[in-house]
């Protein structure tokens, strides 16, 4: 997986948090939850869109990959119908593994 | 529109073949079509690419405004600056760069296939002339988002150079030789440092555009559970149609299918500059690879003026 795709994987999971967030009625209290994860996923997009790393080291891959299995198993919560709790963690645990990314490859960003 | 040009690359398309078939091999006259139909289409593709470049500069800027609007925080031109990705001397310098390696392929083309190839060596000069100025700009690109597309051009514009300059210089089977062994490789590198860009600056309008239909729904369900107004909850439910309609045209307008296409253009047109004589499959071939970039182009270009039509003159 590339820079551009996780870049990509990114924008993905953001515009499944804006459908969520736009089946939601603007003072529900979940809303406000993926609001944050909203803002926090589009600020670490623009971060990675803006570096310059290196996508061929193993700390880029194993972040990659990391993030691949997240936002699989946000998906696979999503087709279930499950809980918005249950993927409002799988989300907040896909926001943390960007940050971890992040810090791997591009510390400055 | 589209039927005319397709009518023009059928006619196109038509002449060589049957010219090739009357005469065995076509006539240098009879590819002036497909390099026509490869700078149409590049120019329609760098228009694209410019309007997502630019674009990607407006999305982080509206970011910064809108959040910090709803957030009731001051807004300061300094951090409105900082929000810019691109500066506007980086953009011009990608699409010049296009431009020019469209014009570069055209040429060198036009002197496998011209009757009169001594005839191209002004191009040649003013294009070296043209090609050694952007490499005086680029490398006074200061942006940190400018180093892939520095060292792309870096690979790329030194051996065009040479190549320009060996045909202004009448060596033209020289220069179609490294045009062949060393320059179709770094033309595409540089082609895909800009993808990469214009691939950035989408999913960065996409994760805007995501957040316009939220804010369209919000809208109409803010007056659902206060006012509950006939008059504005139509005028709500219609801009989220509005907004549905852009997020459905957006999704068809990806900038890399353009430069992708363009890629193979360059590859085809290359390959043919180095095939001898030409049969009638190889003529065939070109024609085909210069059809579907003009097509890919064509419908980008139709979808992103689409976009720009819905947002009254601004994606």
């Amino acid at each position: 997986m590339s820079g551009l795709d996780t870049i990509k994987m990114i924008g993905d999971v953001i515009t499944k948090i804006d459908v969520m967030r736009g089946s939601l009625l603007p003072n529900d209290p979940q809303r406000h939850d993926l609001d944050n994860q909203r803002i926090l996923l589009d600020d670490k997009q623009k971060r990675l869109s803006r570096a310059v790393f290196d996508d061929t080291t193993q700390a880029f891959k194993d972040g990659a990959a990391k993030l691949a299995v997240l936002n699989g198993q946000i998906q696979d919560s999503l087709n279930k119908l499950d809980s918005l709790l249950n993927t409002l963690q799988l989300i907040e645990s896909f926001t943390n593994a960007v940050t971890t990314l992040l810090s791997a490859v591009a510390p400055f960003a | 529109m589209r039927a005319r040009f397709k009518r023009l690359l059928l006619i196109s398309v038509f002449s060589l073949l049957a010219l090739s078939a009357i005469l065995g091999c076509a006539k240098p006259s009879a590819y002036k079509a497909p390099v026509a139909t490869f700078r149409d289409a590049s120019i329609l593709v760098i228009q694209t690419t410019q309007t997502y470049l630019t674009q990607l500069n407006k999305v982080e800027r509206d970011n910064y405004i809108y959040q910090h609007a709803s957030a009731i925080q001051q807004i300061k031109l300094d951090e409105i600056q900082k929000q810019q990705i691109f500066s506007t001397d980086g953009i011009n310098a990608r699409l010049s760069a296009l431009d020019q390696l469209s014009q570069y392929t055209s040429l060198l083309y036009q002197l496998s296939t011209s009757d009169a190839p001594d005839s191209l060596t002004n191009e040649a000069t003013n294009l070296q002339t043209a090609v050694t100025g952007l490499e005086t700009q680029i490398n006074g690109l200061t942006g940190g988002d400018d180093s892939r597309f520095k060292s792309a051009a870096a690979g790329a514009f030194p051996i065009l150079g040479e190549i320009l300059s060996q045909i202004a210089q009448h060596k033209l089977e020289a220069a179609l030789k490294d045009a062949i062994a060393k320059g179709a490789e770094p033309v595409n590198t540089l082609i895909s440092a800009i993808e990469s860009d214009a691939t950035i600056a989408y999913e960065r309008k996409r994760t805007a555009e995501s957040n316009a239909r939220v804010i369209a729904i919000d809208q109409y369900n803010r007056e659902f559970v206060g006012g509950k107004d006939p008059d504005k909850l139509r005028a709500y439910a219609d801009a989220i149609s509005a907004e549905e309609d852009r997020w459905e045209a957006f999704g068809t307008a990806q900038p890399t299918a353009g430069l992708e296409s363009m890629k193979a253009a360059n590859t085809a047109l290359v390959a043919f500059a180095r095939t001898p004589r030409p049969n009638i499959h190889d003529i065939g071939s070109l024609a085909d690879a210069m059809s579907s970039f003009a097509s890919t182009a064509l419908r980008l270009s139709t979808a992103v003026q689409a976009l720009l039509n819905k947002n009254q003159g601004g994606m």
